[in-house]
């Protein structure tokens, strides 16, 4: 299902910091893994990751580095900073009563699904 | 983390195919960044669209069916471009922030500065009325017979400028002075031109035709006398180099023969001098007369400074008149005291001593219409470098000098000033107006009238203080009306008086005795009793207990000092006298 643009707008970058919370990750493993885990819904443009990434990276919440992978090829890694840990934490809990609420408002209750975002 | 982008992949697909990398160069030109971010935003990008071709193709898709997937999954490369320019350009450090919009706000002052700058020191005027024509209108309409200008022409350029000229300009001595015999030179090699001065001054229009042609002659000729040049090539090639077509052209009008006409007069009353001491009061009355007449001619001119030249010049007669009288009264026969009856000086009415101000108002509109721009709807806006050419207008260092750069920088800054905080031209010529005509009421009003002090007050507070730029055309140009509105007003006064005192010493050669009171002499010697321009009532006259009369105005402190001709300052001016005294006259 394709998602409305202004939607997404408020949702790609809590994606973003959600997954590099676990691991450094680069760009096209960013796209890949967020419509993977989104089962397709967070389709990410990849146009639209990179103005993210800077996005996040001059606020400080992300930051980057070129590294070897394993098979010898270069690329940009990002990673969450303590900033972005802190700001992610914050974004979650306004995202979980979003989604409660609208789920209260929309299905009649507040048990949304909230499974990857929480894992 | 940090680190910078590697400059050479070292895996698959290190070229990338061609439509992505066509597509990578499209946003990279779009972002507009510096070289440094540019090379890392490609080099990410080639990661990006490597990873996808590698994990793609592994997945069992041909390079071709992978290049097209990841290029539609891109998105719009315009788009992309501007969103990574933005987010690129946020991750700048703040100090590279704040010095780009401090250059940013400099170059626009600075840009707006010089624009606005070169939008106004580059205006041009776009004069289309000839005021010097209608300045000259009333001579051009005077027969050439009636000038008395052509004659004095000829007498002028036959004039004698010796080096005693300078001692007449200075001391004017009487024939018993012992500065006379300086004098004397100047006076002896002139002598042949008076019977001339005589037959001009009957004359009954002056008739000068103001114009570049007119004052050209005598610079040429003034050059010369004084050793500036050598030939009269050279001389009007001095001239004609400094004529300046932009400026405007009433201001041109330079007046060299006002100094001249002086002299004319001086040498009337040097020769009366001499007449009086060979004891020829005819010759020397006549002269004086014609003096007379001479500044009456002048004060037909159509500047304001040559009907003050013209006033000085009567009442250089006047006074002269006056002191011949005092001297002489006792020794006069009846055909010298006839002689008197028919005295110009008789004929002429006070109202003549009245400011023709026609040319100061053409001398402003004309200055205005060099000074402003022209829209063709009647407004524009002030022109520095005009403003700067009539400001320095009679100073010795060119409008163009400057001490030093920095001076001329700020020089620049002060007119720039100007120029943008006056009001343009309507607003200047509505303003022109309106003071004009405030000013001409007040002068209207009596000398003795505290109310005449508004006008300076009126200027004071219209051109000074927070309005001195606004309206600095008008404070630069605006006569000082007031202060030539009481010359000529002082000189009607003494006008009358000198009728009086010929009328007092006719009365005395037909009783033998001074009029009681001036009302004695009207109306057989005098139509009206003169009038003190300072108390509205009559001069003061009496007899003192010598039984001499005394005639005189109670003067500019408007009290009586009994004829006091002790010396007190005067609001910054010459000293006067506390009373003006017209009879008996000090030698």
């Amino acid at each position: 299902m394709q998602i409305e643009r202004e939607l997404l707008k408020g949702v790609l970058p809590l994606a973003v910091m959600k997954l590099l919370k676990r691991r450094a990750m680069y760009g096209y493993e960013l796209v890949t893994e967020i419509s993977k885990r989104s089962e397709g819904v967070l389709n990410l443009g990849q146009s639209t990751l990179y103005p993210l990434l800077y996005n996040l990276e001059a606020q400080g919440l992300v930051e980057s580095e070129w590294q070897a992978s394993d098979e010898g090829r270069n690329r940009k890694y990002y990673k969450l900073t303590e900033k972005g840990m802190q700001r992610l934490e914050r974004d979650l809990t306004q995202w979980d009563a979003l989604v409660r609420g609208m789920g209260q408002l929309v299905l009649g209750t507040g048990e949304a699904q909230l499974s990857w975002v929480r894992s | 983390m940090s680190g910078l982008a590697p400059t050479k992949p070292n895996d698959a697909f290190e070229a990338l195919p061609e439509a992505l990398s066509e597509l990578i160069g499209r946003v990279i030109r779009g972002t507009r960044l510096w070289p440094s971010e540019k090379r890392d935003v490609r080099a990410e990008l080639e990661s990006h669209f490597r990873e996808g071709l590698i994990e793609l193709t592994q997945e069992g898709l041909t390079v071709a069916e992978s290049v097209e997937v990841l290029r539609d999954g891109f998105g719009d490369p315009e788009t992309a471009a501007i969103l990574i320019r933005r987010g690129k350009k946020r991750g700048r450090s703040m100090l590279w922030k704040i010095t780009i919009s401090a250059a940013m706000v400099l170059f626009s002052v600075v840009g707006a500065g010089a624009g606005y700058f070169a939008y106004v020191q580059f205006g041009q005027p776009n004069p289309t009325v000839d005021y010097v024509a209608q300045i000259n209108e009333p001579v051009r309409q005077t027969p050439e017979a009636d000038r008395a200008w052509p004659l004095y022409h000829e007498i002028i350029q036959a004039m004698d400028l010796m080096p005693a000229l300078a001692a007449a300009r200075q001391s004017m001595p009487r024939a018993t002075d012992a500065g006379w015999q300086e004098v004397l030179p100047w006076l002896t090699a002139n002598r042949r031109l008076v019977s001339r001065i005589l037959d001009a001054a009957q004359k009954p229009v002056f008739g000068y035709v103001y114009g570049h042609d007119s004052a050209r002659e005598y610079l040429i000729r003034r050059a010369l006398a004084v050793g500036e040049a050598g030939t009269p090539e050279e001389a009007a090639a001095r001239i004609d180099q400094e004529g300046d077509p932009l400026m405007p052209p009433t201001i041109s009008l330079l007046l060299p023969h006002l100094t001249d006409m002086r002299d004319l007069g001086r040498l009337l009353v040097l020769s009366a001098r001499e007449h009086l001491s060979h004891g020829d009061f005819e010759e020397a009355w006549g002269e004086l007369d014609a003096c007379h007449r001479m500044g009456v001619q002048l004060l037909g001119g159509q500047t304001l400074v040559e009907q003050l030249v013209g006033v000085s010049i009567a009442r250089m007669a006047t006074e002269e008149m006056r002191r011949t009288l005092s001297e002489q009264h006792a020794a006069l026969n009846p055909g010298q005291i006839k002689v008197l009856s028919g005295s110009h000086v008789l004929v002429v009415a006070p109202e003549t001593y009245r400011a023709n101000l026609a040319g100061e108002r053409f001398f402003f509109h004309d200055c205005v219409q060099y000074l402003f721009t022209d829209d063709g709807a009647g407004s524009g806006r002030l022109i520095p470098s005009q403003y700067d050419k009539l400001r320095w207008m009679g100073q010795s260092a060119s409008p163009t000098q400057s001490d030093s750069a920095l001076g001329a920088i700020g020089k620049d800054a002060e007119l720039l000033a100007i120029a943008t905080a006056h009001a343009d031209r309507r607003e200047t010529l509505e303003k022109h107006q309106e003071m004009w005509e405030r000013m001409n009421e007040l002068l209207a009003l009596p000398l003795y009238d505290s109310r005449r002090a508004e006008a300076d007050r009126m200027i004071e507070r219209e051109t000074g203080g927070s309005k001195g730029r606004r309206f600095a055309l008008i404070a630069l140009l605006l006569p000082s009306l007031s202060t030539a509105d009481r010359t000529f007003r002082e000189a009607a006064m003494e006008h009358v008086a000198t009728q009086a005192v010929i009328a007092m010493v006719q009365y005395r050669a037909a009783h033998a005795a001074w009029p009681e009171r001036l009302d004695d002499l009207s109306p057989e010697y005098l139509r009206q009793v003169p009038v003190d321009a300072y108390t509205g009532i009559y001069l003061r006259y009496g007899l003192t207990e010598a039984g001499v009369p005394l005639l005189y105005s109670v003067g500019r402190d408007m009290q009586d000092d009994g004829g006091s001709t002790e010396l007190v300052e005067s609001g910054g001016g010459r000293p006067q006298t506390r009373d003006i005294v017209y009879w008996p006259t000090s030698n």
